[in-house]
């Protein structure tokens, strides 16, 4: 089958973002390469030293960073559909999970007893981290607008594990309008929007071809709704990550950057175990927050990953 | 959310249940009853109130984890709970071999004769859900999405 292309407004608008032309050689290199096999093991199921030793009895695996021992490499070379048929997945001991994904939960950092809001939670991969880190304590409400994707989540939640869970059904507009109007408040909330995909070029192929810039300026919008709405759920000193699996300034900075304009928010610096690049304060003719900087852009060129976008903002007082 | 959450009476009950079966003592979080005989179990912090409460503004759809369910006059852990509770499981435990866990995994019936009743299987350190002895098999309850599959 051939390669498939970038669009030329898009590899335009790479270039832009990128630091200099080799930059963009690389990211156009990688980007036709297969993604590397990333799990994370379920510490609601089993410890990860436990399953370390037991999946290198089988496969080579690897633990790429010290301080999240969950997160696991397996460098063998693997066969179609064989990670998700071995008996520790079926036993719901890890989740196949590209790295970049986890830096949502690692930048919201939630805490056992902890009241948490998905607002995007299917099919679950980061509702089931999350649950993780809480250890089933405190209460994760997972929200998704439809059903068959609400499916997929509460089966994963269930192989998982997951028993603090409540997952829920809406538009995710509308969930935490009546959330915030009946006084449903959250420590931490998860906005990971649906958003272009530009970051999964490496996964999914349909992507290059489902690229559309009108497409880009829709989403754009409605990120701004979602996160108008979620601000208004958080408590007074809670924590909202935003982050979207995709590269245009329009989807990332840009909600960010209202966010700051808008309520009354602080952008918060995360720290994450791989190479972040800081975000854009300029991008087509708009400027941008210089907060923007806090916020982290991952290039799949500088960790042999997908393409993400990760920011933390916090509510500073209640909105009015 | 169509649930009937357990009273401390229900609750006993069916803890008593599992104590005299598995030897099992505490199950940590609310349980309750959905359709088809099913009981969950939820851990978070939620009263039974704040969930109705929380219910009626956003189309709850699952709550918890699926914990057991009764069924042939058993109440049968189901592969999550007994995942979940295998520290605390002492008896009804039918251990098999690598070579028998193969075929349980795939949704087989397991031809080892024991007492008529409910049992766990455990191969190693992993629990593999429940099995229901009819004295001359052991029926196969894997749900079809937690088998192995074959290529």
């Amino acid at each position: 089958m051939a390669k498939p292309e970038m669009k030329p407004l898009f590899e335009e608008r790479m270039k832009k973002l990128l630091s200099d032309a080799n930059d963009f050689v690389r990211y156009k290199e990688i980007v036709h390469t297969k993604p590397l096999n990333y799990i994370r093991c379920n510490t609601l199921k089993i410890s990860c030293d436990e399953l370390f030793v037991r999946l290198n009895k089988r496969w080579k695996v690897v633990r790429p960073f010290k301080e999240h021992k969950e997160i696991m490499l397996v460098e063998s070379e693997l066969g179609p559909g064989q990670l998700g048929n071995a008996i520790e997945h079926l036993l719901g001991y890890y989740y196949i999970q590209e790295v970049c994904s986890m830096m949502s939960v690692i930048a919201l950092d939630p805490k056992p007893g902890d009241r948490v809001l998905d607002v995007c939670a299917s099919p679950g991969s980061k509702t089931t981290q999350m649950a993780a880190r809480m250890e089933n304590k405190g209460t994760l409400i997972a929200n998704d607008v439809k059903l068959d994707r609400l499916r997929i989540l509460a089966a994963n939640l269930e192989r998982c594990g997951v028993m603090n869970s409540v997952v829920v059904r809406n538009d995710g507009v509308g969930l935490c309008n009546r959330l915030a109007r009946d006084g449903f408040k959250f420590d931490k909330i998860l906005l990971d929007a649906p958003c272009s995909g530009e970051g999964t070029l490496r996964s999914s192929a349909k992507a290059f071809l489902m690229w559309n810039v009108k497409v880009v300026d829709k989403l754009s919008r409605e990120q701004k709704k979602l996160i108008a709405n979620a601000i208004k759920c958080l408590k007074v000193g809670g924590e909202l990550v935003y982050s979207t699996c995709t590269h245009s300034p329009e989807e990332n900075e840009e909600i960010v950057d209202f966010a700051l304009k808008n309520f009354p928010v602080s952008v918060e610096k995360v720290h994450l175990p791989l190479k972040c690049r800081i975000g854009v304060t300029h991008w087509e003719g708009a400027e941008y927050s210089k907060e923007m900087e806090k916020t982290c852009r991952i290039y799949p060129q500088d960790n042999n990953s997908e393409g993400f976008f990760v920011s933390k903002i916090k509510l500073l007082e209640e909105v009015k | 959310m169509k649930v009937e959450f357990y009273n401390s009476k229900q609750r006993k009950e069916l803890l008593e249940k599992l104590k005299s079966t598995f030897g099992i003592n505490e199950v940590p979080s609310i349980l309750f009853e959905t359709g088809k005989e099913k009981i969950r179990g939820f851990s978070g912090d939620l009263t039974i109130d704040e969930l109705y409460a929380l219910d009626k503004i956003t189309n709850i759809e699952f709550l918890g984890l699926y914990l057991f369910r009764q069924e042939l006059g058993y109440t049968r852990l189901g592969f999550d709970g007994a995942l979940l509770l295998k520290d605390e499981i002492t008896k009804g435990i039918i251990e098999i071999d690598e070579k028998q866990l193969e075929k349980w995994m795939t949704g087989h019936n397991l031809d080892i004769i024991r007492e008529r009743g409910i049992y766990v299987i455990k191969c190693g350190k992993d629990t593999f859900g429940c099995a229901i002895s009819d004295g001359k098999h052991l029926i196969n309850f894997v749900p079809k999405e937690r088998r192995i599959r074959r290529s």
